[in-house]
This record gives structure tokens, sequence and C-alpha cells, in this order.
């Protein structure tokens, strides 16, 4: 989790527990998402995922613990402002639930239960469909369509609008092809305009090419980051071709080499960053000199965390790391490939 | 508009229009009065009231309304005090109405007359018979099928005073106690050949449809005399006793007398009026 | 003799139809009118209830719903007595004057048709999936409008009860005969007017009035079905 950059939270919440029959499908001790950004819940099928959001959307109460959603508890509301709140948030289900009529009446649903009407109602489901590229079907039968463009038309659905939080359970588990990078492209454009979006997938890959946000969970609880060295940045242009150069917050410029280019966010393996006490000449594109913050002996390796410009870990051996004959505070480099970068 | 939106418009238009109809059905032009009549399933099916009835309102301006049921759900109804009037054809239950003071102003109106009927090859060899009891004693010991009403109506009031006279408690497989109304007895008694009991008009109006003959008639114990009684104002403040008297009055009365005695079933007369002045 | 009273009935129905036979026509409507009005009675009382029984948890809900189910099978002269008991003279309601009118046929059919629409709506809604309900809540659906799209959502199954309880109410007979007393002109309704014609052995005329009574059954029906709208079954 990266430290929030503004303020105010999103979604906040404190040992929060939900049981079903007794046994505890979620149990966090802490979790926050601040606004304005995207976020990631990864994890397993039956970590508790859908039962994060589930608790957040408000259609499901908590056994335990605080929750603030944008600021309130939504079960100690009266009706109407509990309903006010709700209005604020937008959800789509993993199996998402379309009524049994046309897909524009579906996208119409939200804004006709606000009493929007005429030609106002008409525009905003236009332009939510076309966003999600399923105009063409709004004469359709809701029911008659494939898993990926119900899950479009839900997602439509939900933005309509223009909630202030965004939740999204397994947007792409069922998508077609044509379909993800709208979801990934819709999530960008989101963020842009200062909507929270939270998203959940149990594919470590989707999640890293959404956010750097990501909150892993496992049995309910929640979990260490997954990957070590997660680096978030800009992708601009080097000077060869098929290369790239990672510009990260704060300065820091890293050779990769990748076709991709834009915001993204990218991970270094710890054994494939070389330490050494000074730096040498290799064909290695990155060396970074640094010092060291931590030493941490696990499972027969050390793990090395120096701080680089950005904090990241590397492992060595135990004899290595005698040989190398470094503490807490030395100076050290970092090596590593252009290659041994790993861009989502 | 939508395909939809038009049927469920069609559809409620038809409810409304139904409710507005047929709420307005149960109401009479404002002098119209109505009065409620209990009589026996076999009187209305004779078609009687259906001839007299019409006159009656076009003269004096008062709907008899008809609930034809069995004779002791007929009497229960004006003991009750859900009916005006009533008109049934079972004397000792008759007298015990009006004893009991459940009903005022009895008057005798008409009478018909009840026969034993049954298959033509008349197997227990009973017709031309005068005797009905003798009659009912040599069914009894042929074990010849009998088919009885066992409905407590007029009819199987008569059918038990008969055996009772006979000195016979009928039973046996030969008996069948049918539960039924006339009609539905005699279709049976058709249908398994054989004998029954039942009122002239009735059989009558069956006609050709069924195969059965009169095999026993005549026997004055097979009279079946006609009561009309008004339902009394001391028991049920509520009646309308001066329109049945009305009734009544012109149901004794020579005009309607004379309609009773002119009609026919079949080609034959049903019902011998009763209440000729003196 | 009975493939005769079968087609004799046919052809007599034909005639009676269209010679316009006042009886008949009086009979019919009498029906119509009598059975549609209970059945809207019933289904704007039991449809509300089946829905509040399926979506609350309360204690003794489970028995609630057997006893729904099992008064299903109310038999109809049952109804009709216990109407008669509470509204003849000298009773509770007897000053209404409703005994032998088509008022009193109407509460004995609403009583009849109140426990189809509601089981058969409890099992309309129960059926539903749980995720419509859900769905409307996190569009941001007020409670009112929840239960309004709930309830639009498992309308196939909502119509399909209030369809149940019209047939029932056309085709019963009990209720009609104890509370309406077959008074010709005003309670003599399709079934009275069979159970009469059949007593006088008139069985080519009691079969041409059943004929008329499947046809209109029929013709609710159909009209409920599109009402429910085309192919919108799920897939």
């Amino acid at each position: 989790m990266i430290e929030p950059s503004s303020n105010s939270l999103a979604v906040s919440a404190r040992n929060l527990v939900r049981s079903y029959g007794g046994v505890p499908v979620l149990s966090l001790n802490e979790v926050t998402f601040t606004s304005e950004r995207v976020h990631v819940i990864v994890g397993p099928n039956g970590a508790g995922k859908t039962t994060l959001l589930r608790l957040i959307a408000g259609i499901e109460r908590p056994d335990r613990g605080e929750l603030r959603i944008l600021g309130r508890d939504p079960w100690e509301q009266s009706r109407r402002q509990a309903l006010a709140l709700r209005r604020r948030v937008g959800f789509a289900a993993q199996k998402p639930y379309l009524f049994r009529t046309s897909v524009r009446r579906n996208v119409e649903y939200p804004l006709r239960v606000r009493g929007v009407s005429g030609s106002k109602l008409e525009e905003l489901a236009q332009a939510s469909m076309k966003k999600l590229g399923v105009a063409h079907l709004a004469e359709r039968n809701a029911r008659t369509l494939s898993a990926g463009e119900a899950q479009r038309i839900s997602i439509a659905r939900a933005t309509v609008t223009e909630p202030e939080l965004l939740l999204l359970d397994e947007p792409l588990a069922n998508i077609d092809p044509e379909g993800a990078p709208v979801i990934e492209e819709l999530c960008r454009e989101l963020e842009s305009q200062g909507v929270t979006v939270i998203v959940a997938t149990h594919v470590l890959e989707q999640a890293f090419r959404l956010s750097a946000r990501v909150v892993r969970l496992e049995g309910g609880r929640m979990m260490p980051p997954a990957v070590e060295n997660l680096l978030e940045g800009e992708l601009i242009d080097a000077e060869e071709e098929a290369q790239a150069v990672l510009a990260l917050e704060g300065g820091l410029r890293l050779d990769v080499a990748t076709e991709q280019r834009g915001r993204a966010r990218a991970t270094i393996e710890p054994r494939d960053i070389v330490v050494s006490a000074e730096s040498f000449r290799s064909s290695a594109r990155n060396s970074l000199p640094g010092r060291v913050t931590k030493l941490e002996d696990r499972r027969g390796l050390v793990y090395v965390t120096a701080d680089v410009g950005v904090p990241l870990v590397s492992i060595v051996t135990h004899q290595s790391f005698q040989e190398l004959g470094i503490t807490v505070g030395s100076g050290v480099v970092f090596t590593f490939k252009a290659t041994a970068v790993r861009v989502f | 508009m939508s395909v939809r939106s038009k049927v469920v418009l069609v559809g409620v238009t038809l409810l409304v229009a139904l409710q507005l109809i047929g709420g307005g059905c149960g109401k009479q032009p404002a002098r119209l009065t109505t009065i409620k009549l209990a009589t026996t399933t076999s009187t209305e099916n004779s078609g009687l009231l259906d001839a007299l009835l019409p006159v009656f309102r076009e003269k004096h301006s008062i709907e008899v309304q008809v609930i034809a049921v069995g004779t002791g759900k007929a009497i229960k109804h004006g003991e009750n005090g859900d009916v005006d009037v009533i008109l049934v054809h079972a004397r000792s239950a008759e007298d015990k109405f009006v004893a009991d003071g459940y009903g005022a102003n009895r008057r005798d109106v008409m009478h018909n007359d009840f026969v034993i009927l049954g298959p033509a090859e008349d197997p227990a060899g009973v017709r031309g018979m005068k005797d009905a009891a003798a009659a009912l004693t040599r069914l009894a010991d042929s074990k010849v099928s009998f088919v009885s009403r066992g409905d407590d109506s007029g009819t199987h009031k008569k059918e038990h005073s008969l055996w009772h006279g006979a000195g016979i408690e009928p039973s046996g497989s030969w008996y069948l106690s049918a539960g039924q109304g006339m009609g539905a007895c005699l279709t049976m008694a058709n249908e398994k050949r054989a004998y029954v009991l039942s009122d002239r008009g009735t059989y009558l109006a069956y006609g050709e449809k069924i195969n059965l003959e009169v095999l026993v008639e005549g026997d004055p114990r097979l009279f079946n005399p006609y009561g009309v009684i008004a339902v009394n104002p001391d028991k049920h403040p509520h009646v309308k006793y001066e329109d049945a008297m009305t009734f009544i009055n012109w149901l004794t009365s020579p005009e309607a007398q004379n309609m009773i005695a002119g009609y026919q079933r079949g080609g034959e007369q049903l019902f011998y009026p009763d209440a000729v002045e003196k | 003799m009975g493939e005769s009273i079968l087609i004799g009935g046919f052809w007599r129905a034909l005639i009676l139809i269209f010679t316009g036979d006042v009886r008949v026509y009086e009979a019919a409507f009498v029906s119509l009118w009598i059975s549609c009005t209970a059945t809207a009675i019933a289904s704007a009382l039991g449809l509300p209830l089946g829905f509040a029984v399926a979506v609350r948890r309360f204690r003794g809900r489970g028995f609630v719903i057997t006893l729904l189910n099992t008064l299903l099978a109310l038999p109809t002269v049952i109804v009709g007595l216990f109407v008669y008991t509470f509204i003849r003279r000298g009773t509770l309601f007897g000053p209404l004057d409703l005994l032998f009118s088509p008022g009193a046929m109407i509460v004995g059919q609403v009583i009849l048709a109140l426990p189809i629409a509601a089981a058969l709506g409890q099992t309309a809604i129960s059926s539903l999936d749980p995720a419509a309900r859900e769905t409307a809540l996190t569009l941001g659906a007020s409670p009112g409008r929840v239960i309004l799209t709930t309830a639009w959502e498992a309308r196939y199954g909502l119509l399909a009860a209030v369809a149940a309880a019209g047939g029932r109410l056309i085709g019963e007979v009990g209720v009609s005969m104890m509370l309406g007393g077959n008074i010709a002109h005003h309670t003599r309704n399709l079934t009275t007017a069979i159970a009469l014609e059949t007593s006088k052995g008139e069985f080519a005329v009691a079969m041409a009035l059943g004929i008329i009574l499947l046809v209109l059954a029929l013709g609710l029906n159909f009209l409920l079905r599109r009402l429910q709208g085309r192919g919108e079954e799920p897939a």
C-alpha cells in the first residue's frame, strides 16, 4: 500500500469481521482506500474479495468493526441518508444481474430511480453505452447476451450516474477480448476524473496493470504484497529502439526492455539484483548506488534492502553476504539488467 | 404506446367496464322492489315460475328472486330469515314451520302427484297397481333396484312415509340412496333399469330423455300438495312481509290459479290449483 | 350416448352463441364480472402478502408458507358455508343483506382465491434470483422502488398466480351456489347454470355452457400471457 497523496479516504475499515454461519469469511485489522485513485483487491477465489466489496457497497452488513464509506458509516444513518450514500457508490457484481428488459432500459434504470427523464435520460444512457462499446446492443433483450457483453452493460449501468466511488468485482473475468482494453481505459479515465475505483481480481497480472495500490487477501485476511520491488512510473522512449525508460516519481530512471509506453507498473525479482560494494562494468544497464536500510535473515538467505532512490530488495547467500562485509548504513550498488524489469 | 401497454390498457378498461355494468346489474329501477322466494328444485325445474313471475312483476312491480334448493334447505332458509317467502311441498314440515312461529299465513296453492316409474319390462310386476304401499312391498320382495332421493326432500319424505305405511324399512344392495336431485335420480334409474318415485312434473320434463314408464299412479297417498308461507316478521323484522303477502295473495287469486291450471308440459297438465275460492 | 352429448353440446353451443341466447350471455357476463372482480381483489390483497412472506424472516415463517399451500385445497363448499354463517341474518354481517347477492359471491370467491394469490405469489418472489433485489439497491433505488422492481422482475410468476386464481374462480360452483343462490339474471353464472341444466337432464345445454366457460377461461389466460410479454423466458 502506497502512502495516500491526498488526505481523504474513500473507504476506511477497522477490525472488520463478516461471518457466514459462524465461520469468518473476512477478518481485517485495518484497510484504507484513498480517494480519487484506482485500487485493486487481489486474491484467489474465496479469499473474501467479493465480501469486502459487498460490505463497501452496503448490501451486506459487517458483524463487527468500523466501516466508513465516503466519510460516513452506512449503517448508522437514517433511511434517507443511507439511500443518499448508496447513490454515491456504483457497484458492478461479478455475475451481473440484468433486468428483464432491453439493454437501454437497464442502463437507464439508475437514472430513472433518481428522477431523471426526457432527453437528459436518453443522452446520459447513450453516452454510457457508447463508452463501454455496447451502444449497438441498446434495443436487445438484456437476457440474451453473452457473459462479456453482460459484464460491460453492467458497468455501463453502474457508471451512468457518475458515482464518486466505483466498485468492480472481477470485471475482466468473463470479458471478451475487445472488452478488456475498454475497461482498463475506463479505469484510467475515471481516475483522471477524480473517481475512486476499487477493482477485485484474482489475476495478479491484471491487478498490477491497473494499479500499484494493491491489497492482497487470502482466507479473509490481508496478506503482505505478493511482489517485492513494486514500482510505478511513466514509460517513455529511450534512445535505442525496443528500449524504454521508466521514469519514477522522485526522478529515478530505469532502463527497461519493453515496447509498452505510458503509465505502468513494474517489478524486479530480488534475486535478479546483484549487490556489490562498488559499481562495476557490465552489460547490465541499471546500476544504482544507495545505502543499506535493512538486513533480514530469511530461510537461510539474506534479504538486503537499500534506498537507491526508491527502496529495493535484493537476495544474497550467507557466504556472499560475509564476503561483502556490509552492514546497515553501508554504501552498496544494486545492478540489474533492463530485461530483469518485468512490466505489467 | 408499446404493444404491452395497449394490452394492459384494454385489460384495465375491461375490468372497470365490468365493474360499472355488473355493479349496476344488481340495482333495479326505483319503483321495483324485490323479494326472495325459496322453493324446491323440482318446482323451479318445472318451469311454472318462469311462466308466472313475469306476470306478477308486471302487475305489482315486485321482482321475485327465486332460490331453488332442496326442500329441507328451503325451509331452513325460511327459518333463518334468509328469504321472505317459501313455496314447498312437505305438509308436515310446513305445519311445523308455522307452529314454531317461523311462518305466517300458510295457504294451499296447488298439487301435483307422484308416480312410481320403472322400466317397460316391469320385472317386479307392479304395473297398474292402485295401492302404492302394496306396490312398494312387491318391489322390496323382488329386490329389483330402486333409486331413492335420500336427501330429505319433499319427494324423499313422501317415499319414506309410503315405506313406513307399508311397514318396511328399505335396505340392501337393491336400494340405492342417491342423495341427489330428482333429475339425477331419474337418469340413474334409467341407466340401471331401476324403479323410482318421482313427481310427475319432472318426469314429463324429461320426456324422451329417459326410457321409464309410469307404472303406478292415482293413489291419493301419492298426491303432492304445495303450500306457500310468508316468513314471520315477528321472528325476522327485516323481511318484506307486505310484499310477500302481495305475492301470496296473487298466487292464490283466480288469475294465477287459472294460469297454473293452464300450464302444460309435454302436452299434459302438470299442476292442479287448490286455492279456489268458494 | 356419451359422444352425442359432446357433439350435440358443441353444436348447441354454437347455436346458443350465435343466436345471442340471453340466458347464456347473462350467465357468461355474471361469471366474468364476479370472478374478475374477485380475482382482482384477491390479487391486490394476496400478492403483497405473498411478497412480504417471501422477503421477511420471521418466526413461524415456514408454518405460514405451509398453511398457505394447504389452503390451496380448500373445498369451495366449505368456504361457502363459512361465509354463509357470517352474513346470514342474525349474525355479524347480517344487516348488510348480503346473502344471495353478487356481493356475497365476490366475498366468498375472494376468500377462496386469496391463498392462491398469496402462496403462488410467495413462490414467485422466492424463486427470483436474490441478485435482483440487491442490484436494484446498489443502483440507488429507494426501498419502495426496490419492491416495485423486484415485483416487475418476478412478473412472470406473479401473473401466473393471478391466472391460477382466476382460473379457479371462474370454474367453481360451491361458493357461487351457496352464497349467490343461482338466482336468474342476478347470481346465475355459468357454473351454477351448468349445475341447474344438469339437474334438469339438459345435458346438451349444460355441455354448451361448459364449452363457453372453457372458451372464456382460455381467453382470460391468453390475455394474461400476453401481458407477461413475449420471449422473455430466462435462458
